[in-house]
């Protein structure tokens, strides 16, 4: 997958440009709404829920290294394989060692966040090892080559049309544009390789330290044939899936399908102990679950940044950010997209290079309102935002330009003493003038035009609040 | 495969020199009730409500031999010819091998062939098996699975009819995992199963049958 964080300006506005998605993102939000809320009005008390499930993720995150030995003490007992990664490539050999040492060939892979940072498909394809994405919106960008639309529906802005292309293409079948259609030719296309699959990889959405389990949630039913099928089954989880206990995970579980998808659980969801026991003639030989760090420790480290370990990818933030809504999921240029991307893209690749995303956001807070996991989103951008201000070596933030320091300096001084603060204003009000048509300012030269470039400015009042307050024209609006 | 020797010590020891959150900040944890399933009198009726709801077909029959016919008239409505059948008590009680191959239907069990067992199931119409409890709160099957009744038998066939017992609805999963528990050696892998396979991965739209079943027949006997 090609980082493109730099590129959020140059993409953002190919999105607000884009007439199909344009017509899309008008739809969704009301969609998700109405189904977020019904299901969130069967539980209860919604409210009390939300605290819960914060307090729960925030808990994990608390004691995290000591919950992360209990579930590998209990998974071990239960005959599961775990083996750690401190960063992506360790991840990808590990992987690929295994595969190659089972002689591996076709490989059916459930849907993964974490997979899709490590680029795992790309070095398991680049070691002549067949690998499919099975759920059906991860299979088509896959197919395309493309980033996550949206974390839950990777590809629910690819144009109908599109998608019969790329069928008639990757699988050689009739063109149909059908959906009923569509979806069995994936379907048949894909059994093939769940009958084939010597190996399933997939992600965890939980990992419970009493018990040992992995919990797995999905609608398709393609994490139970990539984990009940193959011989061998893998499965990735980064280090803050943890839960503490098992009634932990079934109340986030009511939190998290109904957050994603507006259901009060989703089709199936997956608890898997260990590998098959004697005499079960489906289900793993061996089941490896490979706990990667990939970055996260370093988020750990600082405290101000370690709640967003709490996120439990289940998209809400993105359905209700008004950002998101206008310029989709590809502006954000990595694997996440929305208020959560616009803090996990900069903190995985670097404050500077994506520091376009955590500015491009208006603080609103819905993101925040809606977090299952307690995160407070605009806190973490202005976090974000003061970091890069002020430099900060761990984030790879230079400080800003002296230019811009200075600005901001004089401005502080300006603004602090009473004589200064009149004086500027009269000298701002003086110099703006000239640019002012219709009431405001559409147009500045030089430093300004950045200002200008998406926005006007009102021009300034003839006579200053200041003034007219000391004239007595109080309580008129005139 | 194994840990290269210092990645978990490193990893782990990275987490725990990290600065520890002030403890104040970690709150309490009400119990939150779940809004449904609170009259056990009523668990059969809820959990009918939610699993059509979830696009299941629910069907309540008064005693076993009942739901041997029923499952019959399903194969037979929806045209279908073969099924693979789980190893269960429950199954064995129903007859239900007998029933299918007397309606002119294949039955094919687990046991008869081991060899094919994986190819089997991606073959037939229809998998038949037992489901050992149900959720009201979401009216879903919990399969816990082992030997008598495997994974793909209730997965790979486009259609699942499961046969559960009235009296082993429990009214949420927190009940379901307290008694799951209460065995031994936990299952190898248990699935939720709520309705039919699903995606709405294409123009938003949802479709059923993806990858799992696309119908799912639940007959409740009691
Ligand atoms: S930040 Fe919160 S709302 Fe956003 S994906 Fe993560 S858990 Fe969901």
């Amino acid at each position: 997958m090609k980082i493109e964080v730099e590129e959020f300006k140059r993409k953002a506005n190919e999105g607000l440009n884009n007439a199909h998605q344009r017509e899309l993102l008008g739809r969704l939000p009301v969609i998700f709404k109405a189904l977020r809320d019904y299901s969130f009005s069967t539980l209860a008390d919604p409210k009390a829920a939300l605290e819960r499930g914060a307090a729960i993720r925030r808990e994990s995150i608390a004691n995290l290294p000591a919950y992360l030995e209990a579930f590998e003490k209990k998974a071990v007992e239960n005959g599961a394989n775990i083996v750690w990664a401190e960063d992506y490539r360790e991840a990808r050999e590990i992987i690929i060692d295994l595969a190659r040492k089972k002689k591996v060939k076709t490989i059916t892979k459930g849907k993964s966040m974490l997979t899709e940072e490590m680029e795992l498909n790309r070095a398991l394809g680049d070691n002549g090892i067949d690998v499919f994405e099975t759920d059906l919106g991860e299979f088509i960008v896959q197919q395309m080559n493309r980033t996550p639309f949206h974390v839950v529906g990777p590809a629910l802005n690819v144009a109908v049309e599109e998608i019969a292309d790329l069928f008639v293409s990757v699988m050689g079948v009739e063109k149909t544009l059908d959906l009923g259609g569509l979806t069995m030719q994936a379907r048949g296309f894909l059994r093939e390789k769940f009958k084939q699959a010597e190996m399933g990889i997939t992600g965890v959405n939980m990992a419970v330290a009493d018990t040992g389990s992995i919990i797995l949630v999905e609608n398709e039913g393609n994490i139970r044939f990539s984990t009940g099928g193959p011989k061998t089954h893998v499965a990735v989880m980064g280090i803050e899936k943890i839960v503490p206990t098992m009634d932990d995970a079934l109340h986030v579980l009511r939190l998290l399908t109904r957050s994603c998808t507006g259901q009060a659980v989703s089709s199936y969801v997956n608890v898997i102990n260990g590998p098959k026991k004697k005499g079960e003639p489906d289900g793993p030989d061996e089941l490896f679950i490979v706990i990667v760090d990939g970055g996260r420790t370093k988020i750990y480290a600082d405290p101000d940044f370690r709640q967003v370990l709490g996120c439990i990818k289940c998209g809400a933030c993105l359905n209700v950010c008004p950002v998101w809504n206008k310029i989709g999921g590809y502006a954000y240029g990595w694997v996440y997209s929305g208020p959560i991307g616009s803090i996990l893209n900069p903190l995985f690749l670097g404050l500077e290079r994506a520091h376009d995303l955590y500015h491009a956001t208006t603080l609103c807070g819905a993101c925040r309102e809606v977090c299952p996991a307690g995160i407070d989103h605009p806190r973490l951008f202005l976090k974000l935002r003061e970091k890069r201000a002020s430099g900060d070596r761990t984030w790879g933030a230079r400080r800003l330009p002296l230019a811009e320091r200075l600005t901001f300096s004089a401005w502080a001084w300006g603004i602090s003493g009473e004589g200064r603060y009149r004086t500027a204003g009269k000298l701002l009000r003086w110099m703006l003038k000239p640019f002012v048509t219709g009431g405001v300012i559409g147009k500045l030269p030089a430093m300004g035009s950045g200002w200008t470039r998406f926005r006007d400015l009102p021009a300034p009042a003839e006579r200053p609040f200041r003034r007219r307050w000391s004239d007595g024209e109080r309580g008129t609006t005139k | 495969m194994t840990t290269r020797p210092t990645a978990r010590e490193n990893i782990l020891n990275k987490l725990r020199e990290a600065v520890s959150w002030p403890k104040a900040e970690s709150a309490s944890r009400p119990k939150i009730g779940t809004g449904d399933a609170g009259d056990p009198a009523a668990l059969t009726d809820i959990f009918e409500t939610k699993a059509t709801g979830a696009a299941a077909v629910v069907k309540r029959v008064g005693g076993i031999s009942e739901a041997t016919r029923q499952i019959v008239s399903f194969m037979k409505e929806d045209g279908l010819s073969s099924a693979i059948i789980s190893d269960e008590e429950i199954i064995g009680k129903a007859g239900i091998k007998a029933a299918l191959e007397k309606a002119g239907l294949r039955a094919i069990t687990i046991s008869s062939e081991p060899a094919d067992y994986k190819e089997a199931c991606f073959a037939a119409d229809a998998g038949i098996t037992g489901a050992p409890y149900g959720i009201a709160e979401t009216g879903s099957l919990a399969m816990v699975f082992d030997s008598r009744n495997p994974r793909l038998v209730s997965h790979a066939p486009f259609c699942h009819i499961a046969l559960l017992m009235a009296d082993d609805i429990l009214p949420d999963t927190e009940t379901l995992v307290a008694r799951v528990t209460e065995r031994r050696v936990p299952p190898s892998a248990m699935a939720l199963v709520t309705g039919p396979s699903m995606t709405a991965d294409i123009a938003l739209t949802a479709v059923r049958g993806i990858h799992g079943p696309g119908k799912l027949y639940i007959i409740i006997i009691g």
